[in-house]
Formats: C-alpha cells, structure tokens, sequence
C-alpha cells in the first residue's frame, strides 16, 4: 500500500551565472542542480545527502518558489508549484513550511517571538488573537520551549534555543510538507533527541511528509525512509535508507558514510580518505561528477559517459558504471 | 598530551558574566576554571544555553555590549592578562594571537563584501606583508580550507556560497594569522562528514606544525572523541565535570554527563524511540538552590535538593574534576 504523492520534481535544474574574477566581464555558470527528479509520498521522509556546495540548498529553494528553476517542474499535489496563484498559491505557501540551514538569519531581531511563531498562521489563516496565542503556546510548548519565552526578543535566546524557535513557526500552520535544511544541527544532543522524537510523532499524528537535509547521518538514518544522494548537482544514488546504509553501492556513498566518526575514543576510525580537492560547479568533470576522487574507477567509460541513474534493487537506484 | 610538561598558553580563573536584561540579571557563566596548554585541544560540550557562547565571548573579550559583562576573574593568555586591556590593545591581541570563529558565520562575514577582500582585510590587519601578494595569501587561505575553485570563489559574495562554504571561510580568516589560541564555537555544524573530516585533519596538523591550543565548542560527540584531548562539561552556567577525553566517556562522573553520552544516538537502524535526558534545564531567571541538575537527575537526594555541590576529584584522579555530591561521597 503506497501513500499518495504530495510533491514531485521532473529533470529540475538550476543554473546560476557568477562573473569570472574580478575584473573580467565575462561569466562563467555554476551548475547548483542538475535533472533531479524524485517524490515524497504522504507522511514520508525524504532526505538529501551530499557533499557541501553540492545542491541541497539550492534544490530546497526551488520547491520553496524562492527560485526559480532554469529547468524542469515541481508539483505539488499535482499542480505546478511555479505557476500557482490566487488561491491555490496561498494554499500551498500554507501547507508548505520550512526550517532554515541558518536559524538567526530567518528571524527578524525586532520581531517579539509570539509574532516570528504565529507569522505563517497570520498570513495564511484568519483566526482570533487568542486563538493565535494559543496556537503559539502549543507549538513553542512542542518544540521544549515554554509559553513565557514568546515575549522575548530573539538576541536573548542561544543558537540552540533561536533552533527550536524557528521548527516552533514551522508547525504552527500543521502543515502538510515540512523542509527541514540541517533542524537539529547546532542542539546538544539531548534536545535533538529530543526534537527528533517530536517530528516523528508529529509525522505520525498528522501525516506530514518532510524533505530533511542533514549532515548527521545518524539524525539521516533515524528519520528518513528514503535518501538522495547528491554529489556536485545530481543524485548519485537513491531509494530506502536502510538498505542504502546497510550496502552503499556507490563508491561516494561508501566513502560518506564511512567518515561518520567513531562515538567514542576507543572505536575505530573506518574513513575512506578521499584523494583529490572537491570539483567546482564552475567546472564540472566530464562523464561520471566523482571519477577525479573515485578510488573505484572501472575504466575510460567513468571520464566519458554520465552514469544515469539504473534500479540496483526493486527500492535502490545508482548512478555508476560499476554496476552495468 | 601531557599537560604538565607543556606551558599553558591560556589559563582562565574563577570567570563570571553577569546577563542584564529587563526582566532580571543571571550568570551565564559562573566562576569558570581552566587551562589550555600548548598544542591542546580542549572540547566543551553541554546543553544549549549552558553559556558556551558566553564563555567563548568573554574570552574574546567580545561580550554583547550593554547587557553581558566580565564581573570577576582572570584570563591570561601565554602569561598576559587580557581583563585589564585597554580595548585599543585588545584588538591588536584578538585575531593576531587569539581568534574565534563564531557559532553562526551568517553574522561573521559582511554580505556587502566579497570574501576575498574580508580575508585580504584580516590579513592586512594583523599579518602585514607585501600589498600585492595579499591577494595570493587570501587564496592560499581558501585553499587551506578546501573551498573549490578558490581563484574565482575569492570574488563571490557571501550570499553566493553554500552554508558549508561560507563555514569554511569563517574558518580560513581565523586560521589565516596564525594565533596562539583559536576559539571555534560549533564550526562544523553545516558541513557534511567528508569535508568536517577535512577540516578537522586540517585543524589537528596546523596545530601540530604551530602548536596552537584550541577550545572547540561542539555537541558532537564524535568530533570530542576524535579531536579533543580534555574535555569540559557545562550545565547551567558552571563548569559540572572536566577530565581528559578517554576517562570521561569510560567513567563519566557527573550524571548529566553520563545521560547525554547514553544519549548519543547509534548510526545502525531500528532504534526504537530515542533516549533524551526529562526535564528542562533551568531557565536562566530561575534561582538555583543546590545542584542545578538535581531536578533532573536521576540519583538525587535531599543533600542534593538544597546544597550546592562542590567540585572534587572523580576517582580521586588528579586529572579529572566533577561537581556532584556522589563524588563527595566516594
Ligand atoms: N544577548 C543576550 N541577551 C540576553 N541573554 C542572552 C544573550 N545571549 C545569550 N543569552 C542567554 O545566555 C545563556 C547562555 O547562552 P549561550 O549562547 O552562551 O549558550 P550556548 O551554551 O552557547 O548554547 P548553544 O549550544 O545553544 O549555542 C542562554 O540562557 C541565553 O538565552
Ligand atoms: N546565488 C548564487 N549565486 C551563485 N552561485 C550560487 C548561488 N547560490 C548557490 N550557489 C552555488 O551553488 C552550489 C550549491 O549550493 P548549495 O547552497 O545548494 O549547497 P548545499 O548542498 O546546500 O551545501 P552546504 O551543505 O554547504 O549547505 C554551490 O557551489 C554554491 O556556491
Ligand atoms: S549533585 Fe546530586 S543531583 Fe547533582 S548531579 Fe550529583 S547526584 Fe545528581
Ligand atoms: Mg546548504
Ligand atoms: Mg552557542
């Protein structure tokens, strides 16, 4: 039994153009994202891994209509998220929410906390002054904060707690698809733990789907059912998290999961240390984006060819020549 | 590391900031103790707003104005104590031989400006050279960091790199004057596993060539046990257990360290609901009667309800510290 799709992207892509030095007139493009295509179904969690620069952000910002894609649509429920309006627009920037990668540059410093909180009820709900506190109230209770922070002001709060604040606006709508860009990163592990436990019982109450982007791969592993990985721009490998963790097949996925560090001093270190510098999106390699650093390559055919993206198991898919 | 045969580069005493704001004043940090010796890493961990930023601030002596400030105690750096300069020879100090990089690198870079011309700014400012190789020097500084295409990045604005980027060139400008004491507050959190494990061999071997101390502030337990050679555990504004790094994941002393080690989550599936540590820790306001984790903890009792613990040797080991009555009564 399959839940139905909420949102779906088809061959999006991003491209942004940046001037070559500083003196120069000419510019040069950088390939954030390329022909990603994936679904989240209902009450699913899907996450997106990778190395930094690698596209998570950016992919993030297109599904949220911050930007625009060169290529490519996203739907959700079925309707082209790009060319929503009146209603349906309203509509989805209420059951859409996200969570930053950077929680002090989404809250305004003037803005009281009840009011950055209960923002995405106002724009998008008409509901009662005291039907907003009380909204407030639960969603900061939610998230381990009490009632009688939602006075203060966002300096007076650690980056930890400004963490809660922003997840606290992000339910406050219930809405239906959450993204979250690294929710948990700056928490001591006790509060993540702790908010960990709350997305998962908030997706199991209400049914909401979440796009996770987390370095943690512990974090990753606890929550998401399925997971792209990404490396410079395209998905490299994709499909059910434990089966993906459990056996990585692609030779950066094997390398990313073996970094994760030991949990204490007395585990061993099982790094693959990858040769060579990360590439730039300003210069992509030809055929395979990993062969510069691959410890694996299998021949001409990984400097030639891109490896699309072929079903490995009936729920794994991987970019790479190995496997053909 | 033996830290007694080292010198200590930065000794800190009895250290107290004093929080002043319209609804009350607190103590964020209250009476901190401890050294970094050369070519040490000293990890501290604790919950969010145990005053870890704090901690970090006063150090620099960069407290927000108005509201927090250094009330008592003594911070000396290779010898010099740096509570009595004047700020005009403080900001020759800061930087050149002690420098931070700041939990959040959307505050520490400039959007208006590109990176390179805010690291060519740094190390004009405190490692002085040729005019014309500055720009080199600034390149060299992102390539230490691993950032690609460093030539045409130097000219990109901070808005036009990613989270894990623009981390890294908060790290390049710390590290680019080479300091005494580097104070990195969290700066790993964006990056992913492959690049933090990057920066961390990075960090470890620029300390080995210059002998550096640092003091990490994380909540990534990994990061302690690979990198930091003593660690310090904060609760509630005071410094709860210290001890090398080995001793307290065997034998924490303090129950709140031992809660948040148990709950680390585990990288295997099916785990079930996580472990979390119940209860709030108290809000900042809040008057602490006795131990400040006793409302959490699972082995109080009355002693611990209405006395302050003092803080003693665990196990009797000259090494490591802990404030807990258990340990009293030993
Ligand atoms: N400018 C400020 N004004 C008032 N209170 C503040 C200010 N900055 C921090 N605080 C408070 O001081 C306490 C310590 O904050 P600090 O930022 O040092 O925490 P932290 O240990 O670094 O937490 P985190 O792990 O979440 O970053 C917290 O209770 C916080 O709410
Ligand atoms: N506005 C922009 N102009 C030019 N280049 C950009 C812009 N935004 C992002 N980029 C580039 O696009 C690429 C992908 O960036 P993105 O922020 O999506 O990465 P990310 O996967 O989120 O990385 P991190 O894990 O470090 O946050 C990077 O090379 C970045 O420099
Ligand atoms: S002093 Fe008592 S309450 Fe505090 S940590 Fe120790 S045992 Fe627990
Ligand atoms: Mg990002
Ligand atoms: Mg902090």
């Amino acid at each position: 039994m399959k839940n139905p799709t909420i949102l779906e992207a088809r061959g999006l892509s991003k491209h942004f153009e940046v001037k070559d030095g500083f003196f120069s007139r000419e510019t040069k493009t950088v390939r954030a994202v390329n022909d990603l295509n994936f679904e989240i179904s209902k009450g699913e969690t899907l996450a997106l891994v990778g190395e930094s620069g690698c596209g998570k952000t950016t992919t993030t910002r297109l599904l949220l209509r911050l930007q625009n894609p060169t290529q490519g649509v996203i739907n959700f429920e079925g309707k082209d998220v790009h060319s929503l309006t009146g209603a349906d627009l309203k509509r989805f920037r209420s059951r859409v929410q996200a969570v930053f990668q950077d929680p002090w540059s989404s809250i305004n410093p003037r803005v009281r906390i009840r009011d950055f909180v209960a923002e995405p009820l106002i724009v998008n709900e008409t509901l009662t002054s005291g039907e907003v506190d009380r909204r407030v109230h639960e969603a900061l209770d939610a998230v381990g904060l009490g009632p009688a922070h939602a006075r203060k002001y966002p300096h007076e709060f650690s980056g930890g707690q400004r963490q809660r604040i922003a997840i606290a606006s992000a339910i406050v709508t219930r809405p239906d698809l959450v993204i979250l860009d690294e929710p948990v990163s700056g928490l001591d592990v006790s509060i993540r733990s702790q908010i960990i436990n709350l997305l998962k019982d908030m997706q199991q109450e209400y049914g909401i789907s979440y796009i996770l982007v987390a370095h943690d791969l512990a974090t990753t592993r606890y929550l998401a059912d399925k997971v792209a990985v990404m490396y410079l721009g395209s998905i490299i490998e994709t499909g059910d998290t434990d089966q993906i963790f459990d056996h990585p097949r692609h030779p950066y996925t094997e390398a990313l999961l073996s970094a994760a560090l030991p949990s204490s001093p007395t585990e061993k270190n099982r790094e693959i240390v990858l040769k060579g510098e990360i590439p730039s999106p300003l210069s992509p390699p030809d055929g395979c984006p990993f062969h510069p650093r691959c410890p694996k390559v299998v021949g001409n055919i990984c400097s030639t060819a891109f490896p699309q993206l072929a079903a490995e198991t009936p729920q794994v898919q991987v970019g790479c020549h190995i496997y053909k | 590391m033996n830290s007694q045969t080292k010198k200590p580069l930065l000794e800190v005493q009895d250290l107290k900031v004093e929080i002043k704001t319209k609804v009350g004043s607190f103590v964020p940090v209250n009476g901190h103790s401890f050294s970094v010796h050369e070519g040490e890493t000293i990890g501290i961990v604790g919950e969010s707003g145990s005053g870890k930023s704090m901690t970090a601030s006063a150090l620099m002596r960069l407290l927000p104005k108005h509201v927090a400030k250094i009330t008592e105690g003594s911070v000396r750096l290779d010898g010099k104590e740096l509570l009595t300069l004047s700020e005009k020879q403080m900001r020759k100090v800061r930087g050149a031989e002690i420098s931070m990089i700041l939990q959040d690198p959307q505050t520490s870079l400039n959007p208006a400006f590109t990176v390179g011309s805010q690291i060519k700014e740094a190390l004009r400012l405190h490692a002085p050279g040729p005019r014309r190789s500055l720009r080199s020097r600034a390149i060299d500084a992102l390539k230490a960091v691993k950032v690609a295409a460093p030539e045409q990045r130097i000219d990109a604005y901070p808005g036009e790199l990613s989270g894990g980027m623009r981390q890294r060139v908060v790290g390049a400008i710390a590290i680019s004057c080479r300091p005494k004491v580097i104070i990195a507050d969290e700066p790993t959190t964006s990056l992913d596993v492959t690049v933090q494990a990057q920066y961390l061999r990075l960090l470890r071997e620029l300390q080995e060539e210059t002998g550096m101390a640092i003091l990490f502030i994380t909540h990534d337990f990994g990061i302690v046990a690979s990198l930091c050679h003593r660690v310090l555990v904060m609760y509630a504004g005071r410094i709860v257990e210290s001890g090398p790094v080995g001793k307290i994941f065997a034998n924490p002393a303090h129950p709140y360290t031992e809660a948040l080690i148990a709950t680390v989550p585990s990288l295997s599936g099916n785990q079930g609901r996580l472990r979390t540590i119940p209860g709030q820790p108290p809000s900042p306001a809040e008057k602490i009667v006795g131990c400040p984790f006793a409302p959490r903890c699972d082995y109080a009792d009355a002693r611990c309800r209405s006395e302050a613990p003092p803080t003693v040797l665990a196990n009797g080991d000259s090494e490591h510290t802990t404030s807990c009555w258990r340990a009293v009564n030993q």
